[in-house]
């Protein structure tokens, strides 16, 4: 694992598949390839962000070494019939098209092991109730750019709760415009100021 | 009493004029419209009557700096992609309206794939840009005698990465991937750039600013080496050139720059806006103050993500003073925005902030400054 990790922490995308698929076909279950390597390799990209190392671009390259791991992986999971460490809804909220931050948590949730459904950008709010009621999610997450658009995050909350499916999820709240005394006014369970911190958040509701 | 103009010259030079002079980056067209009755149409057939516009709010605003993007003014044809979606001069695609606007559109995408897409693409003309501007050239010069003008001009960071396809997220791989795109498209854009500005001091500007979007929270979305690399020989070029001719260089660069402060100080630029703090404690203006203040011009930083745009009056007006508080002692501060007036700001409480400024902002200053 320490190939895969260190090719990942070093944005080497051909290294990075060629180790999972060696892993994997050493008989590593892709369950640990994903939890012991690919996770492990995000949490020390993360932590070199939080120390002002990394910077948004190596997130990027790191998150391209990631993905390549988990197109990978993640088929071979579904395979194994492991169980999912949880199921994570995300979108970015409508009326807004920024989804870099958003697609960022996406790979880190993913290559910590979660079944992520990326509704894209844009998203209605009661495109958002249909997909909880569809998917189960544990934790549903929703990412703002513009201040604009911050008024369809608390539309968003108030249609999940006139569904009657807002005490079924945990919901995270992100992006530039948001800040935790929003969160908290809208009602959100968890702030995340960046991907790195909203990975940690949902790790720790899941108990990981 | 100073003129506007000599107001905003003594703070770029760190003095202190008779009071705190008052500017705003970007008027976005609901101002206009509350306070003059008369919208700006962001046409090249209506950039005499936008001067004019912009001039009258800026008088009934009691501001002392106007800027223009003469880009915005350069007669290119909007081409629709879609039924929304317009493709401008650099080739990203942008979804529109409220229209017409400065600040409302937003950006869906680039078109740039390649460097193969970028070998072939046409630049836009700078002379283009240099005629628009010729055409209104006596009332430019007009503004200039009282105020102080600031043509402004993107920089190629910012539109790197909304003429590059997929965005953001391809154009910071393209730093460690593909280094030659953002290598080639700081260089076409500062080209551009160079000669719009030089024409714009021809026509009698004493300063200029960049407006180059390199940062989020954290610091450059490209670490400092790369911004070393790729973005900051551009920056230092537009300052050497035009303190070359006695004029004053201005950035302005959204959420955190402290990484490269240093950098930027270092060569010799006079002023940054807006020096936006929201969740990022490193950027407080009283923060910057004390530690750059002998150095830099603050220019900023009411906040307009809240206070500016669903504010009460009480609470604009204590901003107000809070800014002044942390930034104006001793000169070099400029009572701004911490983006723009953009669309969704309260024209009512862009009035009660400068009203508030008038008052607060006399020198010398009768407060202690606070951090």
């Amino acid at each position: 694992m320490n190939t895969l990790i260190e090719a990942v922490v070093g944005f080497d995308q051909d290294k990075s598949k060629k180790a999972a698929e060696e892993a994997l076909k050493a008989g590593v279950p892709a369950y640990d390839v994903i939890m012991e390597g690919l996770a492990l390799a995000m949490e020390e990209v993360g932590r070199r962000y939080e120390a002002g190392e990394y910077f948004l671009s190596e997130l990027v390259m790191a998150g391209i070494s990631a993905n390549a791991i988990v197109d990978v992986v993640v088929p071979r999971l579904q395979i194994e019939k492991k169980e999912k460490v949880g199921i994570v809804l995300v979108g970015t909220v409508e009326g807004d098209l920024h989804d870099i931050g958003k697609n960022l948590v996406v790979t880190l949730l993913k290559a910590s092991g979660f079944d992520v459904h990326d509704l894209g950008n844009d998203v209605p709010p009661k495109r958002f109730v249909e997909m909880v009621k569809e998917k189960k999610p544990n934790v549903v997450g929703l990412s703002s750019l513009l201040t604009s658009t911050l008024p369809k995050i608390r539309e968003t909350l108030e249609a999940l709760k006139e569904a009657g499916v807002r005490e079924t999820v945990k919901v995270i709240v992100g992006g530039r415009a948001m800040t935790q005394e929003m969160a908290d006014e809208y009602g959100a369970d968890a702030y995340a100021e960046d991907a790195v911190k909203g990975l940690k958040i949902v790790k720790s509701w899941s108990g990981i | 009493m100073l003129s506007s103009r000599e107001r905003m010259i003594r703070a770029l030079c760190l003095e202190e004029p008779d009071r705190v002079p008052m500017w705003a980056l970007v008027i976005d067209n609901p101002i206009p419209q509350a306070i003059t009755g008369k919208s700006t149409a962001l046409t090249r057939e209506a950039f005499e009557n936008d001067l004019k516009v912009l001039e009258e709010t800026h008088k009934k605003l009691g501001l002392d700096a106007m800027t223009l993007y003469p880009a915005l003014y350069s007669g290119q044809e909007v081409k629709y992609v879609n039924e929304r979606d317009y493709l401008d001069m650099w080739g990203a695609i942008w979804r529109g309206g409220p229209f017409p606007t400065l600040c409302g559109m937003m950006h869906v995408d680039g078109t740039i794939k390649t460097l193969e897409d970028l070998e072939k693409f046409h630049p836009p003309d700078p002379e283009d840009t240099i005629e628009a501007v010729k055409e209104v050239e006596r009332t430019l010069r007009k503004i200039c005698g009282d105020m102080l003008l600031i043509p402004a001009v993107c920089g190629g960071f910012e539109i790197g990465l909304e003429m590059r396809k997929g965005g953001l997220a391809n154009f910071l791989s393209d730093f460690y991937l593909n280094p030659r795109i953002p290598e080639k498209i700081m260089d076409m854009v500062h080209k551009y750039n160079m000669k719009v500005l030089s024409a714009m001091v021809d026509f009698g500007a004493e300063a200029v600013l960049l407006d180059e979007d390199f940062a989020d929270n954290k610091g450059p979305m490209i670490s400092p080496q790369l911004w070393r690399k790729f973005v900051k020989p551009q920056i230092k070029d537009f300052i050497d050139r035009f303190k070359r001719r006695g004029v004053f260089t201005l950035m302005h660069i959204c959420a955190n720059v402290t990484p490269v402060l240093d950098d930027l100080l270092d060569m010799g630029l006079d002023g940054l806006h807006p020096i936006e703090d929201l969740n990022i404690p490193q950027m407080d203006i009283g923060k910057i103050k004390e530690e750059y203040g002998d150095r830099l011009c603050l220019i900023g930083n009411v906040d307009c993500s809240e206070i500016l745009v669903s504010g009460t009056e009480e609470e604009v007006r204590q901003a107000v003073r809070t800014c002044i508080e942390k930034a104006s002692s001793g000169g070099g501060h400029v009572l701004c925005e911490s983006n723009s007036l953009h669309w969704y700001v309260s024209p009512k409480n862009a009035v009660t902030m400068y009203d508030e400024g008038k008052k607060y902002g006399r020198y010398p200053t009768r407060h202690q400054p606070v951090r």
